[in-house]
């Protein structure tokens, strides 16, 4: 999936060394640890992995909403120039929206219900500056650029009166409305229909191609990753375990987990065979075995594996991965 | 109506409303049917309080005579007993009682000799005038304070608020009265009491005067309340999606609270209202019992301990009346804020 | 204010939090601690009274030493009658007790009752329990302690009675909710189906559902009895002088408290103790069966 508009100029995201934590009383308990990824502008970049992995940690540290005891404990985020972490809440408001914004994974709880779904759009327009009119006219036209029918009688309605995927088009409006650079999206079509995921996800494709507009997309399904995003970021238990174009890490996983993923996904070609399952649970935050996270539930572990914790290489072909074990070495 | 599908893109989903009309005339029954179990009530009410205070032994008679009641003869007492409505079977004395209300007319004081009406009618604004003002210091205490330390939960102005609110729940409306004539006599020689009570109309500045402080005492008991309600649902509201939401399109944090998370939290601070105002009705017995009001309260406490059936029974309608008649604001205000049960 | 930001759902601090005794957990929250050290303070004091280890006869009157201020000899002072304000306080706590203890007894058994009636059996007994309970509901509580009060004579177990009756209504609705929430809940369905008695499944599966909401009611409930026991005898509508009552020593001490403010303060302070106390154990226990409302 390639795609033209992505260019190699310098990234429009660069978190590096992304830590989060959450605050006791007693000290620190890690939640993500040690993430880095860029994203290009005009770049679609997937963020998978299991529920408690961290990957919407990682969005919301990024858009400085986390909430304490949740917070950032180190590394940075940078949004083209402008450093993130820390920053004071006056410059991470005058970004959010205008040059970076969110999509949700709930659409039911992620509007106010006591509000018309236009009046929503544009206190959003009007907070960057936008006047009155102006902030109407311009929640109508995301409006419609969702595709939502009859713009205007959908600006007066309530949130209650609109089925789920009416609602995510509406946070789709909302976040592009803003016209940002990058687009931050925790699994929104995670609670919707699969038909209705399909034409949400066909919407922000075309969108993102027009505005070149910079993706990053947190899903726990394969199959959307496999469809949407041309570059894929694994995460397990805190960590980022490997990363590349989606068409490589699906075509040559470099680590045995993804490689475990990919297995997983039930196949409607060829033979049948029992569905494979990763023994096991991950670890929880708190108890994070030493050395390699994944190495109690790994097939391919050595005993290096627990001593000491793997770090990012790159493997070739734009892939990096965590493992002290190459593919080439793993056993069925 | 359904929403006409544009170009050849086709959206599923269509707006769940119906027509305005239909909407309208749905809105139309529910006020009915609310205003109907409202007069149920009232009706309910007016029973029961007759039942209970005609149950207990005791009436009219030994209630002005004392002890002396057992010195009539026979003929004495029945004569009494004719003049005050005793004996005649229940159901009788109660239709005869609510067809003379239906007509406006409650009856005669036995005490004072003077109508019913005249007496609540002369004491229904005193007691108006205090219900109102110690409702808006409450409000205003409670939802102010409540913000306050929703905003900030866990710092100082949050503490205190709550220690605040835990003083006004604990100390009672009695204790904070007494405390307050005590206080205000004792260190400023100050007795707004002393005096004759004064009209709005006729002398401001002294009702005011007597009349703030009773308001005081019970709107600290109020605001304690709606503090401690205001701060939770504010907490509960900002842990919604949408809260979060609002603040990732940039709004500022005064913004997001007042717009988005105060104004979800209104039904639960109405609903306590609403209960507060009940309290509030019990309330004015003690206070206005303290700071020497004529108002409603302390009629009804002398005509209970008199057994001055009429009076008391007139005054509970009228409380009675009083609660239903907020609970339907309430309601009112409940679909005025929240879209959602317009529907 | 970043605070009012939603977070992640800390399924962390929650396991955590439930693998603690009911006790220990009710403890640890600053209002539960305070709470029953307050009640304990304020119990012992009344043990003591009853068990007659008082300084001196809350009825002993000495024309001697009227009015005198808090001393070595009397550590909250004398009254009007010379009779020692800290045995009376005792004595006063005592009956505030017993009475709230009683009041709350009944209010609670019948609130139990139609609340359990309403939630399980649905259809008309809900509807009759509950139209009930928004009469009592209406009818201000004074107003109903008042006219049983008076009408009954005083006394407190009549104070106590009025009390109760009062209170009932909330009891109905409080117990009404859960029970309904339970009995649709799908377990309950499956006992049912299972072909459970119906009074076993009240019993072991209805009833302790409820069991955590009905404790921390009976500790609210038992506060706010106290408080309107204090203010009927306020009125001078509970147990007539020379009973040593709370309210009574209250409305006495308004009249004098220029010149001997100990008669008035300490039975009030006392007041405020015992309602605190209940309040304070009610909010503990509430955030201590449901972190989720903890107000931190």
């Amino acid at each position: 999936m390639t795609d033209r508009n992505v260019t190699s100029a310098s990234p429009v995201l660069a978190i590096r060394d992304l830590s989060v934590g959450l605050k006791t009383r007693t000290g620190v308990t890690e939640l993500v640890r040690s993430v880095s990824l860029e994203i290009r502008p005009g770049e679609r970049v997937g963020l998978v992995g299991e529920s408690g992995s961290g990957k919407s940690l990682t969005m919301l540290a990024v858009m400085g909403l986390l909430a304490s005891p949740v917070t950032v404990t180190g590394g940075s985020v940078t949004l083209g120039e402008t450093e993130l972490v820390g920053a004071p809440d006056r410059k991470l408001r005058a970004l959010r929206g205008s040059e970076i914004a969110m999509v949700y994974q709930d659409p039911m709880t992620s509007l106010d219900p006591l509000q018309r779904i236009g009046e929503q759009i544009a206190e959003g327009l009007r907070a960057h500056g936008a006047h009155r009119n102006e902030a109407e006219e311009r929640a109508l036209a995301a409006l419609a650029e969702v595709q939502l029918p009859d713009p205007h009688r959908l600006a007066r309605a309530y949130p209650h009166e609109l089925s789920g995927g009416m609602r995510q088009r509406v946070m789709i409006a909302a976040a592009l409305a803003g016209n940002p650079r990058l687009l931050l999206a925790d699994e929104p079509t995670t609670a919707l229909d699969v038909t209705i995921q399909r034409q949400i996800l066909s919407l922000v494709a075309r969108i993102q191609r027009a505005r070149n507009l910079a993706v990053l997309w947190v899903t726990h399904d394969l199959g959307v990753a496999a469809q949407f995003v041309q570059r894929l970021a694994v995460m397990y238990a805190g960590r980022m375990v490997e990363v590349g174009p989606t068409a490589a890490v699906f075509g040559a996983p470099q680590h045995p987990y993804t490689a475990a993923l990919l297995a997983a996904v039930p196949s409607t070609t060829g033979e049948r065979s029992a569905l494979g399952q990763i023994p096991g649970s991950p670890p929880e935050p708190g108890n994070f075995p030493p050395g390699c996270s994944f190495a109690s539930r790994c097939r391919q572990a050595r005993p290096g594996c627990i001593r000491a914790e793997p770090a990012l290489e790159a493997r070739g072909d734009g892939v990096a991965a965590a493992c002290f074990v190459p593919p080439a070495e793993w056993q069925p | 109506m359904t929403v006409e599908q544009t170009g050849a893109r086709p959206v599923a989903g269509r707006l769940a409303t119906g027509s305005a009309t239909s909407r309208n005339q749905a809105l139309v029954l529910r006020i009915v049917a609310r205003v109907g179990k409202a007069v149920l009530t009232l009706v309910g009410v007016a029973i029961i309080v007759f039942v209970v205070l005609r149950l207990l032994p005791g009436n009219q008679i030994t209630a002005s005579l004392g002890v002396n009641a057992g010195l009539l003869t026979k003929a004495q007492y029945a004569d009494l007993a004719h003049f005050y409505g005793i004996g005649k079977p229940l159901p009788q004395q109660f239709a005869q009682w609510a067809g003379a209300l239906l007509h406006g007319n409650m009856g005669v004081s036995d005490q004072s000799g003077r109508t019913v009406t005249s007496l609540i009618g002369a004491a229904l604004p005193v007691t108006l005038e205090l219900a109102v003002a110690a409702m808006l210091i409450g409000l205003v205490l409670g939802v102010g304070a409540g913000a306050i330390a929703a905003a900030a939960p866990g710092r100082p102005a949050d503490r205190a608020a709550r220690v605040v609110a835990l003083a006004g729940l604990g100390v009672p409306s009695f204790v904070i009265g007494s405390g307050l004539v005590a206080f205000l006599a004792a260190v400023f020689h100050y007795f707004p009491s002393s005096e004759g009570f004064a009209s709005l109309g006729s002398d401001p500045w002294l009702n005011i005067q007597q009349i703030f402080w009773p308001a005081l005492t019970l709107g600290l008991g109020i605001g304690a309340a709606i503090l401690r309600t205001t701060r939770g649902a504010m907490l509960d509201v900002a842990k919604q999606g949408f809260v979060r939401a609002a603040r990732g399109r940039g709004l500022q944090p005064r913004l997001v609270i007042i717009k988005h998370v105060l104004r979800n939290a209104m039904i639960p601070i109405l609903t306590m209202s609403g209960i507060q105002f009940g309290y509030l009705l019990g309330g004015t017995v003690v206070v206005e019992q303290i700071f020497v009001l004529p108002g409603l309260g302390r009629l009804l406490l002398t005509s209970v301990t008199e057994a001055d059936y009429a009076v008391a029974q007139g005054v509970t309608l009228v409380f009675a009346l009083g609660f239903i008649l907020v609970n339907l604001l309430t309601d009112v205000l409940y679909a005025v804020v929240d879209p959602r049960l317009r529907a | 204010m970043a605070q009012l930001a939603a977070a992640e759902p800390l399924a962390v601090t929650r396991v955590a939090a439930s693998r603690r005794s009911l006790a220990a957990r009710l403890w640890s929250q600053p209002s539960g601690r305070a709470g029953l050290i307050i009640l304990a303070i304020m119990v012992l004091a009344g043990l003591a009274s009853l068990a007659g280890l008082v300084p001196d006869n809350p009825n002993a009157q000495n024309p001697a030493a009227t009015l005198r201020g808090p001393s070595a000899a009397h550590l909250f002072g004398t009254d009007q009658y010379g009779r020692d304000v800290l045995s009376r306080v005792m004595a006063g706590t005592v009956l505030s007790l017993q009475t709230a203890l009683l009041a709350v007894a009944i209010c609670a058994v019948l609130g139990t009752l139609g609340g359990v009636a309403a939630g399980y059996f649905g259809g008309v007994i809900s509807s009759v329990v509950t139209s009930i309970a928004d009469l009592l509901f209406a009818i201000p509580s004074i107003l109903l302690a008042l006219a049983i009060v008076s009408g009954l004579g005083a006394g407190w177990q009549n104070t106590a009675i009025a009390v109760g009756i009062s209170y009932t209504p909330i009891f109905i609705r409080v117990v009404r909710g859960p029970v309904l929430a339970i009995r649709n809940a799908d377990y309950v369905k499956a006992a049912q189906v299972l072909g459970f008695s119906r009074r076993r499944i009240l019993f072991r599966h209805v009833l302790p559902g409820v069991g955590g909401i009905l404790a921390v009611q009976v500790t609210l409930a038992l506060g706010w009895a106290v408080l309107i026991e204090a203010s009927l005898d306020f009125l001078g509508l509970g147990p007539p002088p020379p009973a040593a009552t709370l309210g009574l020593m209250v409305s006495d001490g308004t009249n004098i408290a220029g010149i001997a403010w100990w008669t008035l303060a300490f039975p009030a302070i006392a007041v405020v103790l015992l309602v605190l106390g209940f309040t304070l154990t009610g909010d503990g226990l509430r955030d201590a069966l449901d972190p989720s409302t903890a107000n931190s």
